[in-house]
């Protein structure tokens, strides 16, 4: 089984990038989001004004609620792309090796 | 990996980064506030299409370890291999997540309810099989103890699933049934579990990708060795 060195590879900086970048700006802008989104439902735990006490700490749940989910799928996804690179870099050490005329004592 | 699947791979990542994007919006602004929990519920647009991908994942584990065990393929170890990884990655964003949001509706971080007992019974196990896969050196025995481990892991997803019916908790039960949900959240979760199902596959290729890799690594150092 041989690996082709894919054109995937050279996205997944970008897609990481753009992931890490679409997670940090859900985390500066959660709490203005959210207020500003229309609400369901007969009864309302937040006033019609301001955010209650209540709310505002619902919001620091929900904040790191998702910059959680952020955190470990950008972690996932930096550890694949460093596993692979370092993997190929090995491949690649170990094909060298092997191309290199060895010389009269048996070392490459 | 034959030029479709690269085109494809390419694309489908390409795909799951926009529609992230989308996904994010809608859970903010698409979906409505909803009034007894606020806007912690918000996390619901995550937490739950997460936990679905993480059955997913565990699913692809079982047949992934069923065609091992018939067929004897190096692939569909491969397959198992990276399908539990990214679901143990599901399951890990689901048990911090659930926490997070219970604290300030159920006043808890944690209770040994039956579904997150199970939910936590689940990762346990497939944390295991990647552990046996880590300290088992001969291939071949590796698979073969994985493939048994990861179908036996898999009995327990339907337990997980039915056990806001079977037994009563703090879970609520048929949440996503149709009128349960108001019809703006409906779209947003759908819309947010086709993303997360898609980013489940995308990672599975890059993950297969690294299995691969470590293959062709371990032919290398035997030509090596060989030389």
């Amino acid at each position: 089984m041989t690996v082709q060195r894919s054109n995937l590879r050279d996205l997944l900086p970008a897609a990481l990038a753009a992931l890490l970048l679409a997670g940090a700006l859900l985390l500066v802008c959660t709490p203005v989001w959210a207020s500003a989104a229309p609400e369901t439902g007969a009864t309302s735990m937040a006033g019609d004004a301001s955010l209650s006490a209540v709310e505002a700490r619902r919001l620091r749940f929900l904040f790191w609620g998702y910059a959680a989910i952020w955190l470990l799928l950008g972690g996932y996804i930096v550890s694949l792309g460093w596993r692979l690179r370092t993997v190929r870099a090995e491949i690649g050490r170990l094909r060298d090796r092997l191309a290199a005329p060895r010389s009269r004592d048996g070392a490459a | 990996m034959p030029t479709f699947l690269r085109r494809l791979d390419g694309v489908l990542t390409i795909l799951v980064v926009l529609a992230m994007f989308v996904a994010i919006h809608g859970a903010f602004l698409g979906a409505p506030k909803e009034s007894a929990m606020g806007n912690v519920q918000r996390l619901f647009y995550f937490h739950v299409p997460f936990a679905i991908g993480c059955f997913l994942g565990f699913f692809v584990v079982l047949i992934g370890s069923v065609g091992y065990l018939i067929r004897r393929g190096r692939s569909w170890d491969l397959v198992a291999e990276s399908a539990a990884e990214i679901g143990v990655l599901y399951c890990t964003i689901v048990l911090v997540t659930g926490p997070i949001w219970a604290r300030p509706i159920w006043g808890t971080w944690w209770t040994w309810e039956v579904r997150l007992t199970l939910t936590l019974l689940l990762w346990l196990i497939y944390v295991a099989y990647l552990l046996l896969r880590m300290f088992v050196d001969e291939p071949d025995q590796r698979a073969r103890f994985s493939a048994v481990l990861g179908i036996l892991g898999f009995l327990l997803v339907p337990f997980v699933y039915f056990s806001v019916y079977l037994w009563k908790g703090l879970h609520p039960s048929g949440v996503l049934k149709k009128g349960n949900l108001d019809p703006a959240m409906r779209q947003v979760f759908l819309f947010n579990l086709w993303t997360i199902l898609l980013l489940f596959f995308v990672l599975l290729g890059l993950r297969m990708q690294l299995g691969m890799a470590r293959e062709e690594l371990d032919q290398v150092r035997e030509l090596e060795r060989d030389r």
